[in-house]
């Protein structure tokens, strides 16, 4: 019964979750990215480990958000660390000055200040700061700052908040779980020694009786961790699941507090007038304000309205955006790229066909080529070839040879029904394939011309 | 006796959990972060070329992947490509049908979406009236799938089509995302 119970024991400990060496990675992002001087911004990052460290925040956890006021243009670097390697990722905050123009960009330094101290330059400051430091009561050890407490207690009294009862339970059973570890070991170990000691009947009852009744205990225990970590694990989108036993709350210093009325009123569905944001100059160039999509310019970047030239904040160099024509033009299988290699100087026309055609989707089934017997698609693919008109012919499929596609079918276009369901499967999969389906629309346009397709009059052709 | 099938069946029971958190733990283990991940300057990688990339969106961390943007740089956006309900086109290497299925299953969808790996850009097809509607539902789910903003999508590489059999008014232009700046408006 003693070895059984604990050849059972050594088994739990050997099928035990292998911890997989990753490498550890890492996103940042500054929302706004650019503020004007005494704004304030929201700072994200998440990393795949536990914690890591921001300049000029200090040490964090592996995904959260703190909203800064900066003094200064800022880029704040984010360092996570994990057993397979080292990830760092960035995010830069520009601060405006009241005329416009940028501050040059400094590395954070340091950590959140504590309230009432005085920040370096070029460090941020948490919107605690802005306020002053509360009066405490005499003889009080505690002071408001932003350290996050390290003990059961999630807070540290003036920073608490009902979240925090929540999170003060869940360190409570993350405890007993681990407290239940040595108890098992000291009572198993207990009932060893009762074993082992005595030969009388009641003891070795009683021994057994602790084994079985510390077995059962101590398996319920993590069984249920583990039941409701494999659901949970199952269940959720990996994405954002991370672990159920730990809640975070968030600080109520990560409130919004740079926020004025008029940002408030300008949210409301009323009030809210969709109209844009005037423009701002900066060195006396007028851009469009910050956070507008500037067709043409690269994210996060401004279009100046006297130039038409795209300006990142702060620069004096601007670039030209990326034409209309660029932007709009076909992208995927009808884009020039795309169709020049085989249509050499029909390449443009063809586009032009194609959009029009299958809104440039490779294996889209026409919506008017159909039976109007039982709704068979008898057009298919990028150049919506009509397979019931049309035989096939391309490397790749038949080894080379013809496929008479007509005979798939009784009867042509509207008054077909497939006669021949395998050789109907064969052709819809040529029209559908790219290289397949271009191969048997040159040979259509070199036979019969452009015109056999009903589009090409309104591409000009 | 009793006993003995108890502790057999917690035991039992929990060697199954274990084994099963062992297997779901190897599944999702994190991908490899790529070697230029720690010169990142920011979410988005800026750079000051507009050349096309041809290759597959890239693994940036688990659960996501970059796709290049209209005006260069790149874009990271959830990786659609594990999505369930994406079908990888079994005729055309390197697209994937984010919408409507492929081939013959797209025959009633209202909207179709493929990405097209060479160039990383998506196409919209818009399959039913009214097209004002259809564009938004589009919009939606595309956005949803994403996991991105308003604001990044229109600074993906991307067409919004109809088909010269859907509207023979709009077929041919690139009806762009109903947010974003040029827009075609849509009664």
């Amino acid at each position: 019964m003693k070895l059984r119970a604990l050849f059972l024991f050594a088994a739990l400990f050997l099928f035990a979750p292998q911890v997989h060496a990753q490498s550890a990675t890492c996103i940042m992002q500054a929302t706004p990215a650019t503020v004007v001087r005494g704004g304030s911004f929201t700072l994200k990052w998440q990393a795949n480990v536990s914690a890591g460290t921001i300049t000029g925040v200090g040490n964090v956890s592996s995904t959260g958000a703190i909203n800064l006021i900066p003094v200064n243009s800022t880029r704040y670097v984010g360092t996570f660390q994990a057993v397979g390697g080292t990830a760092t990722c960035s995010a830069i905050v520009v601060v405006l000055e009241p005329n416009g123009t940028a501050s040059p960009v400094g590395d954070a330094v340091g950590t959140v200040q504590a309230p009432g101290t005085v920040a370096p330059p070029a460090a941020i400051t948490n919107t605690d700061t802005m306020a002053p430091a509360p009066v405490l009561p005499a003889g009080s050890t505690l002071t408001p700052n932003n350290t996050k407490p390290t003990g059961l207690i999630p807070c540290t009294g003036l920073n608490c908040q009902a979240c925090d009862l929540a999170a003060l339970a869940q360190k409570v059973i993350n405890f007993l779980l681990g407290l239940s570890i040595p108890i098992a070991a000291a009572l198993f170990a207990w009932a060893g020694v009762l074993f082992f000691s005595s030969s009388a009947v009641d003891k070795l009852d009683k021994a057994r009786s602790i084994f079985t009744s510390v077995l059962i205990g101590f398996g319920i225990v993590l069984g249920a961790w583990l039941a409701v970590e494999t659901v949970l694990k199952t269940v959720l989108d990996p994405t954002y699941y991370k672990n159920w036993n730990t809640i975070e709350c968030v600080s109520p210093t990560r409130r919004p507090m740079g926020l004025t009325i008029n940002d408030l009123l300008s949210s409301l569905p009323i009030l809210n007038s969709n109209t844009p944001a005037p423009p701002i100059s900066v060195g006396g160039i007028s851009y469009n304000a910050a956070g507008t999509v500037e067709a043409g310019c690269r994210e996060g970047d401004a279009k100046s309205t006297t130039d038409g030239k795209c300006y990142a904040y702060g620069a004096t160099e601007g670039y030209d955006p990326v034409p209309a024509s660029q932007l709009n033009a076909p992208k995927g299988d009808c884009s020039a790229t795309a169709l020049a290699s085989s249509w050499g100087d029909n390449a443009a026309a063809m586009s032009c066909i194609t959009q029009k055609e299958s809104g440039c989707v490779v294996d889209r089934p026409s919506q008017s080529d159909r039976s109007n017997i039982d709704k068979t698609v008898f057009s298919s693919g990028l150049y919506q070839i009509n397979i019931s008109a049309n035989y096939m012919q391309c490397d790749g499929f038949n080894g080379g040879q013809k496929v008479d596609c007509p005979r798939a079918f009784n009867g042509r276009n509207y008054n077909s029904t497939i006669a021949d369901q395998e050789r109907y499967t064969q052709c819809i999969n040529m029209a559908n394939d790219f290289g397949c389906a271009t191969q048997n629309a040159q040979r259509i346009w070199n036979t019969q011309g452009p015109r056999a397709w009903s589009t090409a009059s309104a591409c000009g052709l | 006796m009793k006993y003995a099938v108890v502790i057999g069946g917690i035991v039992v029971a929990l060697a199954a959990f274990v084994a099963m958190f062992v297997w779901l733990s190897s599944s999702s283990a994190p991908k490899p972060a790529p070697s230029d991940n720690s010169n990142n300057t920011s979410i988005y990688n800026n750079d000051n070329t507009s050349v096309v990339p041809t290759q597959s969106p890239t693994t940036t961390q688990q659960g996501q992947v970059a796709v290049a943007s209209a005006s260069g740089g790149s874009l990271v956006v959830h990786d659609f490509t594990k999505d369930s309900r994406v079908v990888v086109d079994p005729h055309n290497a390197g697209h994937y049908h984010l919408a409507g299925g492929a081939g013959l299953d797209q025959v009633d969808a209202p909207y179709l979406i493929v990405y097209v790996a060479s160039d990383q850009s998506f196409t919209i097809s818009l399959e039913k009236e009214p097209l004002s509607q259809t564009r938004l539902d589009a919009e939606a789910y595309l956005m949803q799938m994403l996991g991105i903003s308003k604001r990044d999508m229109c600074l993906l590489r991307y067409s919004v089509l109809v088909p010269n059999d859907v509207s023979e008014i709009y077929s041919g232009k690139n009806l762009g995302f109903s947010f974003c700046p040029g827009a075609v408006v849509l009664p």
